[in-house]
């Protein structure tokens, strides 16, 4: 017995090792994939599914007036979840970025009550408590405590199955957005007319806005975003429209402090660029360094996740590139065209911001009148009544 | 009838030579692999173009026509600095892995055992959270850094083991708790780290890999890891010595904690010196070891020098097959290594019924 102790010590170590292997490979190559795509929760359209049913209650704000609003509202989220949440909604638990600024823009700051650590614009959401690090790990004690009316988060919390369930279980509705842009597929492939006609990031956050009026009211303020940011995404995409293939220049998108992982984002085409990792099966992959330098990109554009926007952040990320010994050759190295973007600038209400910075970033040419940190302002000052200190796009 | 000196001689002149051409075997394998990774990638060089970069650069004196600029990029800048960071990683950590496991007597023990790379994970991560900006990662902040407190790290579990007579059980303790403490302050450094940029670093320097490869890395390296890998084989006697068991040892006349102290210094320094480059690549230093040892046994002579080809050998296929399979996306290379290496070491444990170790 004793002789054959170390042989199966041996062997249970070596299959851990492997069944540890494969979950490394599952993680890294599946389980970062867009939630829509792990999950059969998850469901992007769903967010755009319309009330399933409703009940209703008489309000009366005055003894004249006579208004009638349902009393609770059942609707499916963005993970396929169906939620039934009482109305009106008061105290509101915001624990996803976009989603506290999409709040925010529809003038709902006020009923904010809840924030994640990593929800850091506008500056005033500064002042809400926060009750974690980010919306995977939230404090489950906290927010039962602060009771909001619903929880507004990504579809990281459903990950975390026991605090959802605790949550759940505490009577307070969670409501999953998917934030997350749907690509257009196979872009490459389709005409003109169909990239023209296919949704930006912009289209779909005012449809998720539009979305969530059916909880939270407050259709004007969705009509006022809406009609200052399509201008700007009408103005890119006729200008893309108008480019000849020939005019298209690649482009490799890279995650700063990630050396060759990449994007395969097909949204590259919608601002006039052709991503080198276009072909590309996994979601998120390591590329090769060799077959980077010989794609030879124009364009290098760094995605970085800034919570304080400070722009030194942005340099440095811009000079970590800029001295990388495999890529002294690679035009977009030697031109200087290597670009920072934050992930804030490409998701929810500010993706106009993040659209502009590409269009411009990619064709230059095309669009020398469009100052991207000017429309930040504008919409900063619009939507929050104050510039606000920050970058989200370099240079 | 009865065995002479001479029939010993001629007995252990035998063995001598198998073992002799189990290492040769072995190297041959090893150069192939090497012209096979030089030869494929992703970028459109092969062979021919790789060979031209390589005369070029190495010969100039020669007046060859230069190559693409294209060509030497990939293969001077690329391909190569990657393929010789392989060999020399491969070739130190599982040359410390054979050190210590025979000093040690246990077959378990490697760089994680003793708590090194939990330790050396813990000092990149302190750099990358607490230096001036994650663009210290292109500098030597994170290598200066994780190098340190692999041998802060060494000094703490000597001193622990000191105290318990510096047996070999007191320092695969003192390894196995000091490990723990550094994995776990490297939970808590991400778990409170200001900026996601900041964890997503140090979950990739923790996956390792040798795509950070270049010539001032390896020139920084090599010369770490060639001396102490010599000074490992030099140690050899010793260590056959030691591997009978510390009574054996003292009456044998080997000083067996000034042996095991140095050849901790030994196997700290390699594995510091490789990792605080790469990251952390694990299984190489504990598997490659055994692999040669059922091919050649437990001589100390032959064992280290076969482990460092084998660890070599097994790093280069599994970063080249990491490379290839899933042309242009890349596989990082502790998971290939493990994918490969696991079957190929069960398969050989189950088909060597004899015990492999001592």
């Amino acid at each position: 017995m004793k002789k054959l102790t170390m042989p199966i010590i041996a062997i249970i170590l070596s299959v851990a090792l492997l069944v540890s292997a494969s979950a490394g490979v599952y993680m890294l190559y599946f389980s970062d994939k867009p939630s829509s795509e792990i999950s059969p929760k998850i469901d992007t359209t769903a967010t755009s599914v319309p009330t399933l049913s409703t009940s209703t209650a008489t309000v009366s704000p005055t003894p004249e007036v006579v208004q009638e609003v349902p009393a609770n509202i059942t609707v499916v989220d963005g993970a396929g979840y169906t939620v039934t949440i009482s109305l009106p909604v008061k105290r509101i638990a915001a624990l996803d970025t976009a989603v506290v600024e999409i709040l925010c823009v529809m003038g709902l700051r006020d009923l904010i009550i809840a924030r994640c650590d990593s929800c850091t614009m506008p500056p005033s959401i500064l002042s809400v408590t926060s009750v974690g690090s980010n919306d995977y790990e939230p404090n489950v004690e906290a927010l039962i405590e602060l009771n909001p009316d619903i929880i507004f988060c990504s579809s990281m919390l459903p990950y975390n199955e026991a605090s959802y369930q605790q949550l759940i279980n505490a009577g307070i509705p969670i409501y999953v957005v998917d934030t997350t842009t749907p690509e257009p597929v196979n872009p490459s492939k389709m005409t003109k007319d169909e990239l023209y006609n296919s949704p930006t990031p912009i289209d779909f956050v005012c449809n998720l806005m539009r979305n969530f009026t059916a909880i939270v009211g407050h259709q004007d303020k969705v009509n006022e975003y809406a009609t200052w940011a399509q201008p700007y995404n009408k103005l890119v995409k006729d200008r893309i429209y108008a480019l000849s293939p020939d005019q298209q220049i690649t482009v490799f998108l890279e995650w700063y402090s990630y050396p060759y992982r990449t994007f395969v984002t097909q949204s590259v085409y919608q601002a006039g660029g052709i991503n080198i990792a276009e072909n590309q099966t996994l979601y998120s992959p390591l590329l090769s360094p060799e077959f980077v330098v010989e794609q030879n990109p124009s364009v290098i554009i760094e995605y970085i996740l800034s919570t304080t926007h400070d722009i030194n952040d942005f340099i440095a990320a811009k000079n970590d590139v800029l001295s990388r010994n495999v890529l002294q050759n690679i035009d977009a190295v030697k031109n200087g065209r290597v670009y920072i973007i934050d992930w804030s600038a490409r998701d929810g209400v500010r993706s106009i911001v993040g659209y502009l910075y590409w269009a411009k970033w990619i064709q230059p040419n095309l669009f020398a009148d469009i100052d991207p940190a000017a429309v930040n302002q504008e919409f900063n000052q619009k939507f929050y009544g104050t510039t606000i200190d920050g970058t989200f796009g370099y240079p | 009838m009865t065995t002479t000196t001479a029939d010993l001689k001629k007995l252990y002149n035998k063995d001598r030579k198998k073992k002799i051409l189990v290492i040769f075997s072995i190297f041959l394998a090893l150069i192939t692999t090497a012209l096979i990774s030089l030869s494929l990638g992703a970028a459109s060089p092969r062979i021919g173009e790789a060979i031209t970069v390589i005369f070029y650069k190495w010969f100039p004196f020669l007046h060859i026509d230069p190559p693409s600029s294209l060509a030497i990029t990939i293969i001077w800048t690329i391909r190569l600095p990657r393929i010789v960071m392989a060999l020399i990683a491969g070739a130190g950590l599982a040359a410390a892995g054979a050190t210590m496991q025979g000093i040690l007597r246990n077959p378990l023990v490697s760089s994680y055992v003793l708590g090194i790379s939990s330790a050396a994970g813990f000092g990149a991560a302190l750099a990358i959270v607490l230096g001036v900006s994650v663009a210290a990662l292109s500098g030597y902040l994170v290598v200066g850094n994780a190098f340190i407190f692999c041998l802060l790290a060494m000094v703490i579990v000597y001193m622990i083991a000191r105290v318990r007579g510096m047996s070999s059980e007191s320092v695969i303790l003192a390894g196995v708790a000091v490990g723990f403490l550094f994995s776990a302050l490297i939970s808590l450094i991400q778990y409170i780290s200001p900026t996601s940029n900041a964890v997503q670093a140090i979950v990739f320097w923790l996956m390792g890999g040798l795509h950070t490869a270049t010539w001032q890395n390896i020139l920084l390296c090599f010369p770490l890891v060639a001396v102490a890998v010599i000074l490992m084989v030099l140690q050899a006697w010793n260590i056959n010595v030691m591997s009978m068991g510390e009574e054996v040892a003292v009456s044998l006349g080997v000083n067996s904690k000034r042996v095991l102290a140095i050849n901790m210094v030994l196997e700290t320094t390699v594995t510091a010196g490789i990792i605080a480059f790469t990251g952390i690549i694990g299984f190489v230093d504990l598997i490659a070891p055994h692999i040669a040892r059922m091919f050649i046994g437990n001589d100390y002579r032959y064992l280290i020098p076969c482990s460092a080809l084998m660890g070599a050998f097994m790093l280069l296929a599994a970063d080249t097959v990491g490379r290839l399979i899933m042309m242009p996306t890349e596989i990082p290379v502790g998971i290939v290594t493990s994918l490969l290496g696991v079957p190929f070491f069960i398969y050989l444990l189950v088909r060597k019924r004899r015990r492999s170790f001592n």
